[in-house]
């Protein structure tokens, strides 16, 4: 049996009770935080789950020995540490919402930590409505807009491969300016004359282009992909950066800091994060090249592909805390929590762009702040909090 | 953050508490907003008061979206003190309304052409517009507190008024004082509200601003502390500190006055319910401004026992308030969940988290198990039926999950799975 915890209480408990936060906090701060936790890896960051418990909330998910997981959750009290807890031990440190529960058991049946994975099974446990009918509308129109971005990424790759491959001028009409039917005949003419080359049939380079432009769903195949989903999150940070740097002008003396704080690792981001897309869209250039790098090993690309994944974890909930600040929490709140939430740049961000990342110094300077729950001013309660975090999924799906 | 005019500094009479809502606000907005309309565009306040008296807690809850005038802007720091002109009391440190008109004339009569910009920086925004009052009011109220620092009282004074020179004499300068400090306390609030409380030397300092003004001033500062900051109890200490320092009994007797004012406003005369979320942020100031108090009167039996009475009242009222919400909000609603649309269940959601939060507010006042009964006996009521499809079942769950927590949800999962 389990040796009783000292945050677990016996006997009933009143209603009140069932959803307070002082005793998830007085239980958090009985262990150990880990002060200046600065992951070396995007694996050792861990992967943003999004949980609606408020104790939870931006908590990152992690391998740890013995194919278990480990869960980081960030100091609430603001401060810049964590705590690492094994996956178990969230059981009786707080009470989850069933959401959580949910999420929590699909999440520890995954062979693989990936943010793709993540957000696929948070999708799946969305749509069981335990998050409210808001967040399963997200998370089925979330699927659909990313089967759609597979879709163009696929359509996408068709006019290169043509390009690359047809004789000139055997054709007047360019394959980007083609009919989608004629395009697919085309394509397809283009595939059994390069299938001999690559040694394998036009069959299985046809699947392979599938593949490819499943793994390009998240990319888009070309600059300016409106509907693919990394140029839209950098997009978005874009725009966030923009804004909270009007804020901190406005509100020098407020939450100033935080918005700096936010501001600048974001910039940061965005500038590795476009390095990257831009990698990615680079492969395209050469078709047949692309095609025989993935027969040869799908897995190196696929990784390479999923970089900016990797890199962008945790800013979609950083840009709709902001989003979404004026009608919840108010704006001072939110970037509190935005700061304390900005994902450390690991090492590792340096062999993917070549570029220097150091945002430690910055983060250190950040001034502790701490949005009080229970306020009177504010009235926020957990419940609020979890309905603020249910509509966080709606915009991050 | 301002409070409604009127609205007792972090306390609900306990009328407001007791009455239900019976509208939908926006039936009721859509009643209450051409009367504000006409409202603003009168010039005679005594006629717009007259006009505007019976929604006047309707109007109390819209306040924040009026549209932002000179007058408006120049009383908002001064919000938490204003009561109507026959409950205030000479002496009390709050400021009778009819006092403001005639001020108002003469701060924008000596402002002279500066008002005419002044007026156009406000020109169309509303007073829920808290950059642009926070901008314009920085301006605004340290050129005020200049003029009234040194002002003649108006001619009419007593007539406009119904208050006497002397009253003009302690109310002025005091509120002159209060303007002088609104820009520092509206950071102070803004700060607070982000969870950065103030350090005790800026309490000082504030305090010790408006002492020259006299006891009256002394007394409207920490009131208007008490309804920036989320606690009271330090700055209550720091004031009885000040306070002992004073020449005089009235000058000693400062936090007494500002408590007392904050006693007579938990115990005020009846008016209109409010909504339940305005309901549950009365409560909730009321619950923490009674355990503030109830440390400071711990060596004052006649204090304790009247915080005990009012604490008493306060609980019977919000039992029997939430009782009625929960049955003609919720209850009554979620005979008809089967089939509602997305809209309708979000509503029942939110309807069901405010009462929540009504009901977390409230126990901290007294009643704890009788909360527990009700919620109890809810969640029964909203059990899901065999003859519902798994959407609605999940939507049943769900309330059960916000009246009840996660742990009596998932048993009800577990049962309806099986």
């Amino acid at each position: 049996m389990r040796s009783r915890l000292p945050w677990q209480t016996t006997g009933a408990t009143s209603g009140s009770a069932l959803v307070s936060t002082p005793p998830s906090l007085s239980a958090l701060r009985q262990l150990k935080p880990v002060q200046g936790f600065l992951p070396t890896t995007f694996l050792e960051r861990g992967v943003t789950v999004p949980f609606t418990t408020p104790l939870l909330a931006g908590a990152r998910a992690r391998p740890a020995e013995r194919n278990h997981l480990e869960l980081i959750v960030p100091c609430p009290s603001g401060e810049r540490t964590v705590y690492v807890l094994s996956w178990d031990d969230v059981v009786p440190l707080c009470r989850r919402t069933l959401h959580d529960r949910r999420l929590s058991g699909a999440v520890a049946s995954l062979p693989r930590l990936t943010p793709a994975a993540i957000r696929r099974l948070a999708r799946e446990v969305a749509t069981q409505g335990l998050a409210g009918r808001g967040a399963a509308a997200a998370a089925r129109d979330a699927e659909q807009a990313d089967e759609e971005a597979r879709l163009a990424a696929k359509f996408g790759l068709l006019p290169a491969l043509v390009r690359q491959i047809e004789p000139q001028g055997e054709n007047a009409v360019p394959p980007e300016a083609e009919r989608p039917d004629e395009l697919e005949r085309r394509a397809k003419r283009a595939v059994e004359l390069i299938a001999p080359a690559l040694g394998c049939s036009p069959a299985a380079v046809a699947v392979s282009l599938q593949q490819i432009a499943a793994a390009f769903g998240g990319t888009g195949i070309e600059q300016g992909a409106p509907s693919a989903r990394i140029p839209a999150t950098i997009a978005g940070m874009m725009q966030l950066r923009q804004e909270l740097g009007e804020h901190a002008k406005r509100h020098p003396d407020d939450d100033g800091p935080e918005a700096d704080l936010v501001a600048g690792v974001a910039g940061m981001t965005t500038v590795l994060a476009s390095a990257m897309l831009a990698d990615a869209h680079a492969l395209t250039g050469d078709i047949v090249a692309l095609l025989r790098r993935w027969m040869t090993d799908p897995d190196a690309l696929t990784t390479l592909l999923a970089r900016p994944d990797w890199l962008l974890d945790g800013w979609d909930r950083i840009c709709a805390l902001w989003r979404t600040a004026e009608s919840h929490l108010g704006r001072g709140p939110a970037l509190i929590e935005m700061a304390r939430l900005v994902p450390l740049l690991p090492p590792e961000a340096r062999d993917w762009a070549s570029q220097q990342v150091d945002v430690d110094t910055a983060l250190l300077r950040h001034r502790r702040k701490v949005a009080r729950l229970g306020d009177w001013r504010t009235g926020v309660t957990v419940l609020d909090v979890i309905a603020r975090n249910e509509t966080l999924l709606e915009h991050t799906a | 953050m301002s409070q409604a005019a009127g609205t007792p500094v972090g306390a609900a009479s306990i009328a407001e508490l007791r009455t239900p809502r019976h509208d939908a606000p926006a039936a009721r907005d859509n009643q209450v907003i051409p009367m504000l309309a006409v409202a603003d565009k009168l010039t005679a306040r005594r006629g717009a008061g007259v006009l505007i008296a019976p929604p006047h807690v309707r109007l109390a809850e819209m306040r924040s979206k009026r549209p932002l005038n000179l007058f408006r802007l120049l009383c908002t720091p001064l919000d938490p003190l204003i009561v109507p002109g026959h409950a205030w009391r000479r002496g009390s440190p709050g400021i009778p309304r009819s006092a403001l008109g005639p001020l108002g004339r003469v701060v924008h009569g000596i402002l002279g052409d500066t008002a005419a910009g002044f007026d156009a920086a406000i020109a169309g925004h509303t007073s829920d517009e808290q950059d642009v009052v926070a901008e314009v009011g920085a301006r605004l109220w340290p050129r005020a507190a200049e003029i009234l620092a040194t002002v003649a009282m108006p001619v009419d004074w007593t007539i406009a008024t119904d208050l006497k020179a002397g009253d003009h004499a302690t109310l002025v300068p005091a509120i002159a004082a209060l303007l002088a400090q609104a820009v520092s306390l509206r950071r102070l609030a803004a700060r607070a509200c982000s969870g950065v409380e103030p350090e005790t030397d800026e309490l000082r300092t504030m305090l010790e601003a408006v002492v020259p003004a006299g006891p009256v001033a002394l007394a409207m500062m920490v009131l208007l502390l008490m309804a920036s900051l989320p606690h009271s109890e330090r700055l209550i200490r720091l004031a009885d500190h000040l306070a002992s320092r004073q020449d005089g009994p009235a000058g000693r007797a400062v936090v007494d006055g500002a408590i007392e004012f904050v006693l007579d406003k938990l115990e005020d005369a009846p008016s209109p319910g409010p909504n339940v979320a305005q309901a549950t942020q009365h409560i909730r100031r009321a619950a923490i401004m009674l355990n503030d108090l109830s440390s400071r009167a711990a060596h004052r039996p006649v204090w304790r026992a009247r915080i005990e009475r009012v604490r008493r009242k306060v609980d019977s009222a919000c039992r029997e308030r939430f009782a009625i919400e929960l049955d003609a909000q919720l209850l009554s609603p979620a005979a008809w969940l089967a089939g509602g649309s997305e809209l309708e269940i979000a509503t029942l959601e939110a309807t069901a988290r405010a009462l929540r939060r009504f009901e977390t507010t409230a126990r901290q006042i007294g009643s704890a198990e009788h909360y527990d009964m009700l919620l109890r006996r809810a969640a029964e009521v909203l059990r899901p039926t065999a003859t519902e499809d798994a959407s609605e079942r999940i939507d049943r769950i769900r309330l059960m999950e916000i009246l009840r927590g996660p742990d009596a949800a998932l048993a009800l999962l577990k049962a309806a799975d099986a």
